[in-house]
């Protein structure tokens, strides 16, 4: 006598531990496999590109912190580089080493909140303490330049909110040392951890094509085999002159797009952005890094489309000026929103635990998609 | 290769439907025939040497000059001399900017199409990436995507009236609450 099964209905979320966020996801389910997940987003909806129509251009620069609020330096550099854009000009050598250190910091302490809630998922609770050990220290290094443990806005447009405080650059250097031995030992713990590797190996498998179809950008495209980086390939403030390798999926790092490789990309970026720091922290040339443009910016009619890499991926921003004080349009192309759009495509077929392993290694942060 | 060669390639095939290249100094944006999008797009996605295979960002936008009482626009003396955006009947628009990652080159173009009736064809079909793109502008702009396969709003309530990017959208008073909601309400 054949056995009658039926699909079942299983809601993930909007409040779960795993979907980081309020994220739902309807999952159908067939036993054990998952048939289809379809993400529905938007419950952090606040508005932001309608909010920023009525403010003027340095004051958005407070509510893109609050886009991926894991990595808000580098949401504020993006904006200004865009703006700056817009009105063709440019910032000093010392604001800009500055920056670059700022933001290679904060996507080291953007991967590791990705390594401890991805270990998180995988039933693994110590990398999570050990991750987060290491990003209290950078987050103490930005209170102390900022004054504020999340949301900085320190990045103006044509400089910066505050120079760099005194003892500061030896402050950074002593943690990056003691960093890097806590890294060799979570190598130890994590990453060559045959239970991880298990778990990991061969999930959530994204073929370069389709990741380029889908849009995907950052440690998603690059675990994929896409040998693109917009601070090398499309570069904006001082990347050129800096030295540093782009890790790319494949051969050296795992398989092709698994949830493995796009683990070991974002592991090796970590050491890719301690060695960018350290090259920006040594003779930083003396310079006013205090805006040398009007609070109230006026750029010329046009638009513009500026990419910069943030930790997950490319963030784009789309300014229309009309002229006046405030911008006709931003356009926020948040990477997670774009990574997050192949969730379903890749869901099909899999165990449930695997789909919080995929999900996990998106590594989205729901404050750039709802926007 | 270069933005503007791009440009001449797109006008050599569709003619007139490539109405105008905006800012060519700066950062040419084509203007192209609504109805031709997908024409366009497939022509820009399948031609060996333009092989734009990324489409990096899809946005709508809206050309109508913001309210000059708005409460939020800085006053008439600070403003007058400023340039006004488009003397032209406003439209609604969106913007395409793609990429190729075998040709390492970038392009963008745009079609307006009208407030009242706000159509233009789905690109879903050749770059899947657009699919939430284009629910995201059809929430907040209400352009309807012709050809998409699930045009529905994406960060919105479905039950939400109106669209809010639009620049005479009048913010609403109330949220209209859905029947379970009020059902729930009167239990009490």
């Amino acid at each position: 006598m054949p056995f009658k099964t039926e699909e079942m209905l299983l809601n993930v979320g909007p409040q779960h531990p795993s979907t980081h966020g309020v994220l739902h996801l309807e999952v159908t389910t067939d036993g054990e496999l998952v048939t289809n997940a379809e993400p529905t987003i938007g419950y952090l909806h606040r508005c932001f590109e309608k909010y920023a129509e009525t403010l003027t251009y340095q004051q958005i620069i407070p509510y893109t912190d609050r886009l991926d609020y894991l990595s808000s330096m580098n949401n504020n550099f993006g904006f200004v580089v865009a703006v700056e854009k817009l009105m063709g000009i440019s910032v000093c050598e010392r604001a800009e080493r500055i920056r670059v250190i700022m933001a290679e910091l904060n996507r080291i302490a953007s991967h590791l909140m990705f390594i401890g809630s991805f270990s998180n998922d995988l039933g693994a609770m110590t990398p999570f303490l050990w991750c987060f050990r290491d990003r209290e220290e950078i987050l103490k290094i930005f209170e102390e330049v900022s004054g504020a443990r999340l949301l900085y806005n320190y990045y103006r447009i044509g400089g910066l909110a505050a120079d760099l405080t005194p003892g500061i650059e030896d402050r950074i250097h002593s943690f990056l040392n003691q960093f890097e031995a806590h890294m060799l030992e979570l190598d130890d713990l994590f990453t060559r951890n045959a239970i991880v590797i298990a778990r990991l190996k061969g999930v959530g498998m994204i073929p370069r094509e389709t990741a380029i179809a889908y849009g995907l950008s950052g440690p998603m495209l690059r675990a994929s085999g896409v040998d693109w980086d917009c601070r090398r390939d499309e570069p904006y403030s001082i990347y050129p002159s800096l030295r540093f390798e782009v890790p790319v999926g494949g051969e050296k790092l795992g398989a092709l797009g698994d949830c493995y490789a796009r683990y070991l990309v974002r592991r090796a970026e970590i050491d890719q952005s301690v060695s960018l720091v350290r090259q920006c922290l040594t003779d930083i040339p003396p310079g006013d890094v205090k805006e040398q443009v009007k609070r109230n910016v006026r750029p010329p009619v046009g638009e513009v489309y500026v990419r910069t890499e943030n930790p997950r991926g490319e963030i784009g921003f789309y300014l229309r000026s009309d002229g006046s004080t405030k911008p006709s349009r931003v356009k926020v192309r948040a990477p997670s929103f774009c990574n997050m759009s192949v969730f379903n495509r890749i869901s099909k077929d899999i165990l449930v635990a695997d789909m919080i392993a995929i999900l996990g290694s998106v590594d989205i942060v729901l404050g750039e998609i709802d926007r | 290769m270069d933005a503007l060669a791009i440009a001449t390639m797109v006008k050599g095939v569709f003619g007139g439907a490539l109405l105008a290249v905006d800012q060519p100094d700066v950062e040419p944006v084509a203007v192209i025939e609504p109805e031709k999008v997908a024409e366009v797009a497939r022509f820009l996605r399948e031609t060996p040497g333009l092989a734009f295979d990324y489409l990096m960002c899809l946005s709508g936008f809206d050309t109508m000059p913001a309210e000059e009482d708005h409460p939020a626009r800085s006053t008439a003396a600070e403003d007058a001399g400023a340039p006004v955006a488009d003397s032209t009947e406003p439209t609604l628009g969106v913007a395409y900017h793609l990429f190729s990652y075998s040709q390492r080159h970038r392009f963008a173009f745009k079609a307006h199409t009208p407030r009242n009736n706000p159509h233009i064809p789905s690109v879903t079909q050749i770059w899947p990436a657009a699919d939430w793109h284009e629910r995201e502008a059809f929430d907040l702009f209400g352009i309807i995507f012709d050809g998409h396969p699930d045009l529905r709003r994406i960060l919105l309530p479905e039950d939400w009236v109106g669209h809010p990017l639009r620049k005479d959208y009048a913010a609403q008073e109330s949220y209209r609450i859905g029947d379970a909601c009020v059902q729930i309400a009167r239990g009490w």
